[in-house]
């Protein structure tokens, strides 16, 4: 379905450029966009259901390509399936797939966010000249604020496995 | 005042509902905030179609109004729908 695939090719691109359009790619910056991206994909299906024009037999592919994005991801760097507590270093020959593996791992965690991704702007300081992230400084100015802090320590969780 | 003011979808590009949804569902989890460089117009374009990413960011820069977040590529196994521009203020 071409709104699927668009939905999703735009909110990671959009992603990048909420954080910073013209930060160098970075494994950090690709899996916190992926994982941007895949909670969007659900978020617009339930857009789509509430539209009193989209035709509501559709809305449900956007959860169902969200899946199978994750399902693909989780094949090709061998794992049985995305949850969060089941990470994979990001590293081999299917760089791509381990992002979008990484990436539905804290797609999870923003599912769960409800609907504040507030704290993931703050990111925008800490991205270095090469795209690297300083997620030690960030996390520390995210611990006043105990919602903010539970998110950054499951981004922090995530990215460590990135390389 | 939300973040995107406008969507402009090139002629020749199927009419997508999808990119409206996907920038408001940016805006609202990101509470409103302006996404940083402050474009807040997203335009499709189908022109600049087939282009490597390079040269599509030339074009870009030397019209001077635009960022590009994402041109087709010669070896990305899921092709872009479009190009997707971001029009500067």
């Amino acid at each position: 379905m071409a709104e699927c695939k668009a939905a999703y090719q735009l909110a990671h691109e959009a992603a990048h450029f909420w954080l910073d359009a013209l930060a160098p790619p970075s494994p950090a910056l690709e899996v916190v966009c992926e994982a941007i991206a895949l909670a969007i994909l659900t978020q617009v299906g339930q857009a789509w259901f509430a539209s009193t024009t989209a035709p509501k037999a559709a809305a449900a592919q956007f959860d169902a390509y969200r899946r199978k994005i994750e399902a693909c991801a989780a094949a090709a760097v061998g794992a049985p399936w995305v949850d969060q507590g089941h990470l994979v270093p990001v590293r081999g020959c299917d760089v791509g797939a381990a992002h979008v593996f990484a990436g539905a791992a804290l797609a999870l965690a923003l599912d769960e966010a409800l609907g504040d991704w507030t704290a993931l702007l703050a990111l925008r300081a800490y991205v270095r000249h090469d795209g690297s992230v300083d997620v030690a400084a960030w996390q520390a100015r995210l611990d006043g604020d105990a919602h903010a802090a539970a998110l950054g320590r499951r981004v922090a969780d995530v990215l460590s496995h990135c390389e | 005042m939300a973040a995107f003011t406008s969507v402009h979808v090139a002629p020749g590009l199927p009419e997508l509902r999808a990119p409206a949804m996907v920038l408001a569902a940016l805006e609202a989890n990101f509470c409103g905030a302006m996404p940083a460089h402050g474009a807040r117009q997203l335009v499709l374009v189908r022109s600049i179609d087939g282009r490597p990413q390079a040269i599509t960011n030339e074009l870009a820069n030397a019209d001077g109004r635009y960022i590009v977040a994402l041109a087709p590529q010669p070896d990305v196994r899921a092709r872009p729908l479009a190009t997707y521009l971001f029009k500067k203020n």
